[in-house]
């Protein structure tokens, strides 16, 4: 389980998170979602262990992250494989690293986005180097999958097809999704459970059901209320 | 697949071999440019090309070191890197080796090609110019291999200098490259004392003229103090990318 206790963290003047005490639910999708400078980017960043904490502490089950890399899969909103590489040469990379990698999985997510596996970055559109970077991340059966920003730029094609791409391969039970988005109504189907974050805090967290049952409303109207009442 | 050791560090300077090699093609298409221009053409006055072109393989391989580092965080790699599970160690160590093979094979490429150029376009015989030999010990072989060790372990102490500078800037808030700067000339500096204060104090220097045996500990000394603090620098490089570096 990924555990938050009294974790801060600031970039020079800007508290980015502030005192967040979080367990994020094992097996579950989860939408980490708020507005842009909420804080999101910045959590999912502390789990995978690329940024450290000013207080506080971050645990993925027990361990200091930079201690479970091999159980994150981390996607970052921004490119960060060589641009002259092609998706294969990345698969062959990420396979040395990581015994959870799946080839059955990666082959058929490939199919399934339409990519070949012979493309090289530099002459991908963006919305297939999202996918390509997606087809990677999801091809291992990691514990954890930290997806940052996934739709970021991308067509509305494209978004259905990651959308789908996301819950093909998903061990329910067995595997935890995160996916930080401001772009909610995209994934609202798809997840289980709800983290609302605004200025670096956490303001609305529960199953998505509840949630839904509770206040009568869909998952966006929910959340464009908590940040109404976050900004006033 | 089972991971290995040997599978990952292999990945690791597969992707920096790749970075390098472009450099690495270009001083040799440099070299082979000028050996042609100037043999074809048969120019007289061409000792600054030559100058030029044997200076590349020993400047070019410092630039490469320089954005080794630089287009990790320029190019998004930094992500891929800080969230792989391995530590900072290897991932220096394989930028580390790219480099040198950059060198050696930069090295070897422009002054063969020059040789053979010779050798195929000269009217004098050559061989007086290549026929030099180290201090007293007449043996010619052991003396440029000693020569190239050195260069070696000289390039491998400043290209850890350099990633341990950057490493080091990064952790600077404002003033990044400015301060990798700085920090680079602290550490050669720092490097140069160490390596004068311990060989006053180990190396006999009472004799002169310097006996034979003694320029060979200097030679063995100095490659010695080279690795010692290439490797302690590249030690200290990858203790920041572990405990310290963040994005």
């Amino acid at each position: 389980m990924i555990i938050f206790e009294k974790a801060s963290k600031s970039f020079g003047r800007t508290l980015a998170l502030n005192n967040v005490n979080l367990a994020l639910p094992e097996g579950k999708i989860i939408g980490l979602f708020g507005p842009n400078g909420a804080g999101k980017s910045t959590l999912l960043k502390a789990a995978a262990g690329l940024v450290r904490l000013n207080s506080g502490q971050v645990t993925v089950d027990g361990k200091i992250p930079q201690q479970r890399r091999s159980k994150l899969a981390y996607l970052p909103e921004q490119n960060t494989l060589p641009p002259n590489w092609t998706i294969k040469r990345a698969a062959e990379f990420y396979r040395a690293f990581f015994d959870d990698w799946d080839n059955e999985r990666y082959e058929k997510q490939l199919e399934f986005l339409n990519l070949k596996d012979g493309m090289r970055f530099t002459r991908a559109s963006r919305g297939q180097w999202a996918k390509a970077r997606l087809v990677l991340t999801l091809a291992r059966q990691a514990r954890y999958i930290l997806l940052d920003e996934p739709f970021s730029g991308i067509d509305i094609l494209a978004r259905e097809e990651i959308s789908k791409a996301l819950v093909r391969d998903y061990s329910e039970g067995q595997q935890t999704i995160v996916i930080a988005t401001h772009e909610i109504d995209e994934i609202e189907n798809l997840v289980e459970h709800i983290v609302f974050m605004d200025n670096g805090r956490i303001t609305v967290l529960g199953d998505a059901d509840e949630l839904r049952h509770q206040e009568g409303k869909s998952i966006v109207s929910i959340m464009k209320e908590a940040f109404r009442h976050g900004s006033k | 697949m089972a991971v290995s050791r040997w599978n990952i560090f292999k990945q690791l300077f597969k992707k920096d071999w790749e970075q390098v090699r472009t450099e690495t093609y270009f001083v040799l298409a440099l070299a082979l440019t000028v050996n042609m221009v100037v043999n074809i053409l048969n120019i007289r006055q061409a000792t600054p090309l030559f100058v030029f072109i044997f200076i590349a393989p020993f400047l070019v391989p410092l630039y490469s070191a320089v954005q080794l580092f630089r287009r990790e965080w320029s190019g998004g790699t930094i992500y891929l890197l800080l969230s792989l599970p391995v530590s900072g160690f290897p991932i220096f160590f394989s930028k580390l080796l790219a480099v040198l093979l950059e060198f050696m094979i930069q090295t070897i490429g422009v002054f063969g090609l020059t040789i053979v150029f010779v050798y195929l376009f000269g009217t004098d015989d050559p061989r007086p110019a290549f026929n030099f030999n180290f201090a007293c010990t007449g043996n010619m072989v052991h003396a440029l291999g000693m020569a190239s060790l050195i260069m070696l372990g000289g390039l491998a102490l400043v290209t850890a200098a350099i990633f341990f500078s950057q490493s080091l800037g990064r952790l600077v808030p404002k003033y990044q490259d400015l301060s990798a700067f700085v920090f680079f000339l602290l550490s050669l500096w720092i490097a140069i004392k160490v390596a004068a204060g311990l060989g006053g104090a180990v190396l006999p220097f009472s004799t002169a003229p310097p006996e034979p045996a003694l320029i060979w500990q200097v030679a063995f000394f100095l490659l010695g103090m080279e690795l010692v603090i290439a490797g302690l620098y590249l030690a200290a490089t990858a203790y920041i990318y572990d405990a310290k570096l963040e994005l």
